[in-house]
C-alpha cells in the first residue's frame, strides 16, 4: 500500500501550497491520516476521480491549444521508454554492408533461403513428458507445418541427430519441462547447426485462451520483429527456416516472433477483414515467450560445442537499456 | 565503417569469412585488407605468421590449403599457392628459411621447396595443433584428437624427436582421453605447454619425462586458445568455448586472473610480448583487448567470426606521437595568459585510455614522492605545472 500513500501525500503537499497562496480556503484533510478504513477508502476513491477528471481536462486543453495554434503547435512528446533509450549497439546490421550480407548468405541456413531445402521438422521432448508438455507439443505441431512429434524413448540427442539427418529432417525442436511445466526449448538446425537454447515461459495453450479461433492447415505467414543486431539476425533466420516458403495468403494465418527487450513473444493469429477499412485479429494460440540462453555453432553438443553467444547474466545485464537481440 | 586509411596496424586478425583485418589499437579503428566482396567461407583463414623477423609481411594460410602473403609496404597480396591436392583442411603454415611448412588435419606435415614436397611427415590422424618453436625454427609440435603431442625435427623426418605419453589412468582406473588442442613452446628452453579439449593445461619438459610435468584443469569446457605470459613462465593465458579467458598459474594449479566481457568461444589469444595486454578474438566477432594490470578493456567489432590473431611486437608507433602532442599542448597553455577560452575550445580530447592512466599513475607516484622527499622528477614536474596552470585558469574563469 506504500505507493498509494505516497501519492496521497504528494497531493496533500500541493494542496498545502494552494493554501499558502490564498489563505481563505480550508485545507483538505490528509486522507492517509483518516483512521476509519471505510471512510478513507471512500475519500480515496473520490480523490482518484478528481485526479482523473483534472487529467482529462488538461489533455483536452492541450489538444485545443494545439488545434488553435495549427502548424506552430509544439511537437507531440514521445515517451522515453527503455527501448527508445536503448544503448547504441554497433553490431546492428546494415543492409548495405557487403561483408555481413555475404557472410549471412553463406551460413548454415543458406540452403533454406536459396530454396534448396524445404523445412521438415521433428518435435520431441525430454524423457517422460507430462501432460502439459505433450499438449504443448501437439499445438506446436499444428502451428508449424511439416512437423512431426516423436516420443523421445530415452534416446540421446546425439544419437537422434544422425538418424534425423538420414531421414531428411531439417530441424529438431526439443521441449524441456520442469515440475510438469514446459520451461525450455532447444532448436537444432540440421545438418550443420546452429543450435539455439531458449528459456520458455508464460505458456498459454489454446484451451487456456478466451475466444480462441480454430486453426486451419494453410501455410502461415511469418512476422519477425526487431531482430536487428547480428545475433538477432542469426536467431531470426533460424525461426524463419522453421516455416515453409510461400505462405498461403488465403488462409490469413500469421505467426509472429516479436522481440522486445530480448524476450521473444510467439503469437499466432488469423486476420479478419471486418469491412473495407478495418481489420481484426483472432488469436489462434498457443502463446509463449522465449528468451535466448545460448547460440551454439554446430548441432547440439553442449559439452564440446563452440558457443557463438552465451548469455552471462552478471556480465551482460549491466544496463537495463542494453539488449543483445 | 572503418577508416579507409590506417598507417600503422598493430594487430592482424583472420576471419572465418576469409578476410584479413588490420587493427590500429590506439585509434580503435580497423580495416579489411581483402576486398569485402571476396567473402568466401571455404577460404577461412586458419593460420597467420610473419614472413620474417622484420614483421612486415604476413603469411596467410586458408582452410582450403592456399597460402598468400600480404606485403605491408605495397598493401597487396601475392599470388596464392596451393599446398597439396588431396581433400583435407589446413591446420597451420609456418615458414622455415623462406620455405613453407604446412600441416593438414589428416596429419601430413610437409616441407615445400619451390612448390615441390621436399620432405613429409605423417603425424597421425585428427591433428588439431601445429606449432613452430620460436627459437629453433626447424622444430615443430603436432597434436590432436587421440593423437598425443609429438615434436618433430623437420630435417630429420623418420621419427619424432619426442612423443608424449598419456597421463596415468584416473581414480576409476579408466584411460584418460587425449585431445590436444593447442601447444606453445617456451622460448629458450625444453618446455612446452599444451591445452586439451578435456579442459586440461599441461606442461611437458622434454628433458625430464614423457608424461607432463605439470597438469591442471580449468573450468569444464574445451580449451581452444593458449598463450604464454612473457613475464612469468609458470603462467599461461587460456580461453575456452564459452568465452572464459583466464591467466592460469600452472604451478599453483589455479587461475590468477579471470577476464570478463567475452560472449562466445575464444579462438585465439595472444599476450603482448612487452606490454601488459592480452588480445583475444573468437566467435563473438569482437577483438578484445584486456589489460592485465587493471580492469580496463577495449573491444572492437569486426563483423565476422574471427579465427586467428597476429600481434606486432611493438605497438609504440602511434603512442609516441600522441604523447608528444600532449606535452606540446600543455606547454602552450602555460605560456599564454590571454585568451583561455579559445585555447580550451581548441584543445583536443586525448582519448587513449592508457595515456590517461599513465598520467594518473605518474600523478599518484608524484604524490607519494612528494610526501617522501619533496622532490619531483622532470617529467612529473612539467605535467603537474601544466595541471596547476589549468586549475588556476579554471578558477580565474569562474571569477571573471
Amino acid at each position: 500500500m506504500a505507493p498509494k500513500k505516497m501519492k496521497v501525500e504528494n497531493v496533500e503537499e500541493e494542496n498545502q501550497k494552494d493554501v499558502t497562496e490564498d489563505v481563505q480556503t480550508i485545507p483538505k484533510p490528509n486522507i492517509s491520516r483518516i483512521k476509519n478504513k471505510i471512510l478513507r477508502n471512500e475519500m480515496y476513491k473520490k480523490l482518484r476521480v478528481e485526479k482523473r477528471k483534472a487529467k482529462l481536462k488538461e489533455k483536452q486543453r492541450k489538444k485545443k491549444e494545439a488545434e488553435s495554434m495549427g502548424e506552430e503547435a509544439p511537437p507531440k512528446q514521445v515517451p522515453k521508454t527503455i527501448e527508445s533509450m536503448r544503448v547504441k549497439d554497433e553490431t546492428m546490421v546494415n543492409k548495405e554492408d557487403t561483408e555481413v550480407m555475404l557472410d549471412e548468405a553463406q551460413d548454415e541456413l543458406a540452403t533454406y533461403f536459396n530454396r534448396e531445402t524445404s523445412p521438415q521438422i521433428l518435435i520431441t521432448t525430454c524423457d517422460r513428458p507430462c501432460l502439459r508438455t505433450n499438449k504443448f507439443c501437439k499445438e506446436l505441431k499444428l502451428t508449424i507445418p511439416n512437423s512431426e512429434i516423436k516420443y523421445r524413448r530415452g534416446l540421446d540427442l546425439k544419437k537422434i541427430i544422425p538418424q534425423a539427418k538420414e531421414r531428411g529432417y531439417t530441424d529438431i525442436i526439443i521441449v524441456n519441462e520442469d515440475r510438469k511445466e514446459p520451461n525450455g526449448l532447444v532448436i537444432t538446425h540440421l545438418p550443420e547447426g546452429p543450435t539455439l537454447h531458449f528459456k520458455l515461459s508464460s505458456v498459454r495453450l489454446t484451451t487456456e485462451i478466451k475466444r480462441v479461433g480454430e486453426m486451419s492447415k494453410h501455410k502461415p505467414e511469418l512476422i519477425l520483429n526487431n531482430f536487428g543486431t547480428r545475433l538477432g539476425h542469426s536467431v531470426g533466420r533460424v525461426f524463419a527456416s522453421l516455416f515453409p516458403h510461400d505462405p498461403q495468403f488465403q488462409g490469413r494465418r500469421v505467426v509472429t516472433f516479436h522481440n522486445q527487450r530480448d524476450f521473444i513473444f510467439f503469437r499466432h493469429h488469423r486476420y479478419v477483414f471486418r469491412n473495407n477499412k478495418r481489420v481484426g485479429l483472432k488469436d489462434l494460440g498457443p502463446r509463449f515467450t522465449l528468451k535466448l540462453r545460448s547460440l551454439q555453432k554446430g548441432t547440439f553438443d553442449s559439452k564440446y560445442g563452440e558457443y557463438e553467444w552465451v548469455h552471462k547474466r552478471k556480465e551482460m545485464e549491466t544496463s537495463r537499456r542494453k539488449f543483445s537481440l | 565503417m572503418a577508416a579507409p586509411m590506417l598507417k600503422v596496424l598493430d594487430v592482424f586478425v583472420g576471419s572465418e569469412t576469409g578476410l584479413l583485418k588490420g587493427i590500429n589499437v590506439s585509434k580503435a579503428e580497423w580495416l579489411n585488407l581483402h576486398d569485402t566482396e571476396s567473402v568466401d567461407k571455404s577460404k577461412e583463414i586458419v593460420s597467420l605468421c610473419w614472413k620474417d623477423e622484420t614483421e612486415t609481411d604476413v603469411c596467410i594460410g586458408s582452410k582450403n590449403r592456399t597460402v598468400t602473403i600480404w606485403h605491408s609496404a605495397t598493401r597487396t597480396f601475392s599470388d596464392s599457392l596451393i599446398l597439396g591436392t588431396e581433400e583435407s583442411k589446413l591446420r597451420g603454415v609456418r615458414l622455415l628459411n623462406g620455405d613453407y611448412v604446412s600441416c593438414v588435419d589428416t596429419g601430413l606435415v610437409r616441407l615445400w621447396k619451390d612448390g615441390e614436397v621436399e620432405s613429409e611427415i605423417n603425424a597421425g590422424k585428427d591433428v588439431f595443433t601445429f606449432e613452430q618453436n620460436p627459437t629453433e625454427r626447424n622444430i615443430f609440435a603436432t597434436g590432436g584428437k587421440e593423437n598425443e603431442l609429438k615434436i618433430w625435427d623437420i630435417e630429420l623426418t623418420e621419427n619424432p624427436k619426442f612423443t608424449a605419453k598419456n597421463v596415468r589412468n584416473d581414480w576409476l582406473n579408466l584411460r584418460v582421453p587425449v585431445w590436444v588442442t593447442c601447444a606453445r613452446f617456451l622460448p629458450k628452453s625444453e618446455k612446452i605447454f599444451t591445452a586439451t579439449g578435456h579442459h586440461q593445461v599441461r606442461m611437458y619438459d622434454l628433458k625430464a619425462q614423457r608424461r607432463p610435468v605439470l597438469d591442471m584443469s580449468f573450468d569444464e569446457y574445451p580449451i581452444t586458445a593458449l598463450s604464454l605470459c612473457p613475464k612469468n613462465e609458470n603462467e599461461v593465458v587460456v580461453g575456452n568455448t564459452v568465452g572464459k579467458l583466464a591467466v592460469l598459474d600452472i604451478r599453483k594449479g589455479r587461475p590468477v586472473q579471470v577476464f570478463r566481457g567475452l560472449a562466445g568461444a575464444i579462438r585465439a589469444v595472444q599476450h603482448h610480448p612487452t606490454l601488459p595486454v592480452i588480445v583475444s578474438c573468437g566467435l563473438d566477432r569482437y577483438l578484445h583487448i584486456h589489460s592485465t594490470d587493471d580492469k580496463s578493456q577495449q573491444k572492437i567489432y569486426l563483423k565476422s567470426q574471427l579465427s586467428v590473431l597476429l600481434l606486432k611486437s611493438s605497438w609504440d608507433g602511434n603512442d609516441v606521437d600522441n604523447e608528444e602532442e600532449v606535452v606540446v599542448k600543455t606547454e602552450v597553455v602555460s605560456d599564454e595568459d590571454g585568451n583561455d577560452d579559445e585555447i580550451w575550445g581548441n584543445m583536443e580530447v586525448v582519448q587513449t585510455k592508457t595515456k590517461r592512466e599513465d598520467v594518473k599513475n605518474s600523478n599518484n607516484k608524484k604524490k607519494i614522492k612528494r610526501k617522501q622527499t619533496g622532490e619531483e622528477s622532470g617529467e612529473f614536474d612539467k605535467q603537474s605545472k601544466s595541471k596547476n596552470v589549468k586549475n588556476k585558469k579554471r578558477k580565474t574563469g569562474i571569477k571573471a
